[in-house]
């Protein structure tokens, strides 16, 4: 705090507040415009007369955005893939983290640095290889194929968060539990896991997002109507001739809503892991 | 003893303690840390590993999907260095993207982060509320951006316009500068929350007693950031900085939305090049080439960050 214990001057308060109120201007309008535009007509869209506030809102464009295009699909695709990943990332990455953190066997300093390396080198270097390598075993325009290779940003990111979180928990806890009879898996189930909880959770999160908002792999790998995700069902919209802004804004929205309402009941957690190392975005 | 007397219960018994012997001998403690390890190397050697070596292969044949690729040696990066001036515009906007959106988002980070620290009303809420740019999926915010940049019914012209600072609408995603620019403050808007909070979470652990004393020895409000606030958040600035800079060296989303590449190839990242080339070109080998011909920038990158972010206990 800038003035140690003291109070703020009513100068400094004027100061922050402004500063304030300016950040969430500008954080808050690209919403606005979105939300504003997802309810206008038509031809409201264009109208120069009512660009910032609008007149007769409708909700037209939500009701044919679910009557006239595969939107349900594309929720059912974007979710059955985000589920499996990150079901399997978990248990992949917190098998990882409990051997890393909790074994004593030479090259384990190896894998937690290659794990490193898998969580920042960027899918830009990745995605071509991937895409053949998934070609040769029969696993393009395939659920299981965006499951694959989601997996390789889930894993490490689940992995080297979890790490994180294990180290924190005390040795001397799981060593007492040994002596006591219990066996290494126990002494995850018991105690790593229960103490890790809000990592956990955290992982989960973050997993979630990442495999929700994926569009370069999905882009890459899903080529028939049957196999869109969300991503791919959004950007199908800029393929038309005529860019229909408020049914492309009404399903921006939809898409954002599950991320809304997980961030507004676990908003704790979502900080906790971005100041712990961040997810890619 | 009993069980002796019960051939079948005398079995189970010694297959029991068969099964401990096992699991706390020869099964032991670092056997299992390795069977645990498994999965995780299976998929980072067979998902990650494996494409990235095939990658380099790959870039060294003239490949197209279907077919099997020729050997052709260098003549991918050959060509890539003498005939395609786009990469010299990818590497250019790679640093440009990543430099200027990085100076807006500590700019963005820094304010956020000094004035949620404050004793305001609502703090945590806003802390929340400014988080917003950051949840939303990229490619939303890459479409509401277009759609807010767009010549004739966005609202940017709109404003602009309505201030009287331009007379006739700008075309923002029709030429290469402006392109470049509106790319730019998409980036930054999406990711100075995240600066925010970080840095947020790296001022509450200076500790109180630093600005106490500072304020006792006379230093004013600007002395107290400039030479306490800044210098504690260095190292964690350094952090963000660089992986920010990785994200934007790696961003497809934004670009393909926004421009595409366009207008004219000028906006490209690898990625989106790479993308262009191997899946609309059906160029794959060529492609492979520009997406590794980053690698020394990202390798260099990595090498700062390492030591930053992997910390062996």
């Amino acid at each position: 705090m800038l003035a140690g214990n003291r109070k703020l001057t009513m100068l400094q308060r004027v100061v922050l507040y402004g500063i304030l109120a300016l950040l969430v201007v500008v954080a808050t309008f690209p919403f606005y415009w979105m939300f504003l535009t997802s309810l206008k007509s038509g031809r409201a869209v264009y109208d120069t007369s009512q660009v910032l506030l609008a007149r007769n809102l409708t909700t037209s464009n939500y009701r044919l955005l679910f009557a006239e295009t595969d939107i349900l699909r594309w929720i059912g695709v974007t979710a059955a893939v985000t589920a499996a990943t990150t079901a399997l990332a978990l248990v992949i990455g917190i098998a990882a983290a409990y051997s890393v953190t909790g074994f004593k066997y030479r090259g384990r300093k190896t894998i937690s640095f290659i794990v490193f390396l898998s969580y920042v080198i960027p899918q830009a270097m990745l995605f071509i290889p991937l895409y053949l390598l998934l070609n040769q075993i029969g696993q393009v325009n395939k659920l299981s194929g965006l499951v694959l290779s989601y997996l390789t940003f889930c894993v490490p990111f689940c992995t080297w968060l979890l790490m994180g979180y294990f180290r924190t928990i005390p040795a001397e806890l799981g060593e007492a539990a040994l002596i006591d009879g219990a066996t290494p898996l126990g002494v995850l189930w018991r105690i790593i896991l229960p103490l890790a909880a809000p990592g956990i959770v955290t992982a989960t999160i973050f997993s979630f997002t990442l495999c929700w908002n994926e569009f370069l792999y999905a882009a890459t790998l899903a080529h028939t109507n049957e196999m869109q995700t969300m991503s791919l069902g959004l950007a199908s919209f800029l393929t038309s001739d005529v860019f229909i802004w408020g049914q492309m804004m009404a399903a921006a929205i939809v898409s954002t809503l599950p991320m809304l309402v997980i961030f507004v009941f676990l908003q704790r957690y979502v900080v906790q892991g971005l100041t712990m190392g961040g997810v890619k975005g | 003893m009993k069980a002796a007397r019960h051939p079948r219960l005398d079995r189970r018994v010694r297959f029991a303690s068969l099964l401990s012997f096992s699991v706390s001998r020869r099964f032991d403690r670092s056997t299992l840390g390795i069977l645990l390890v498994v999965p995780l190397l299976a998929v980072l050697l067979g998902l990650v590993a494996y494409p990235m070596l095939s990658a380099v292969l790959l870039s060294l044949q003239a490949k197209s999907a279907g077919v099997p690729g020729q050997f052709i040696g260098l003549a991918n990066y050959i060509a890539l260095f003498t005939r395609d001036s786009v990469i010299l515009e990818v590497f250019g906007n790679t640093i440009l993207y990543a430099l200027a959106s990085v100076i807006l988002k500590v700019i963005g980070g820094l304010a956020m982060a000094l004035v949620l620290n404050e004793a305001l009303l609502g703090r945590n809420f806003f802390r929340g509320w400014l988080l917003l740019p950051w949840i939303v999926p990229t490619l939303v915010s890459a479409l509401t951006f277009r759609w807010m940049f767009d010549q004739t019914g966005g609202v940017i012209n709109f404003i602009l316009s309505g201030l009287g600072l331009v007379s006739m609408p700008l075309g923002w995603l029709a030429t290469p500068e402006l392109a470049r620019l509106s790319l730019i403050l998409a980036n930054a808007w999406r990711g100075f929350a995240f600066f925010g909070v970080t840095l947020l979470a790296g001022l509450q652990s200076i500790p109180l007693e630093l600005y106490e004393a500072a304020e006792i020895d006379g230093a004013g409000v600007w002395q107290r950031i400039w030479r306490i606030t800044l210098p504690s958040l260095e190292p964690i600035l350094w952090t963000i900085v660089i992986l920010s800079t990785i994200w934007t060296f790696n961003d497809f989303t934004m670009v393909w939305i926004m421009t595409a590449g366009g207008p004219s190839y000028s906006t490209h990242l690898f990625a989106t090049y790479a993308y262009q080339i191997g899946f609309v070109g059906n160029q794959l080998g060529y492609a492979a080439a520009v997406s590794l011909v980053g690698t020394p920038l990202m390798v260099a990158l990595i090498a700062v960050l390492a030591p930053r972010m992997w910390k062996e206990e």
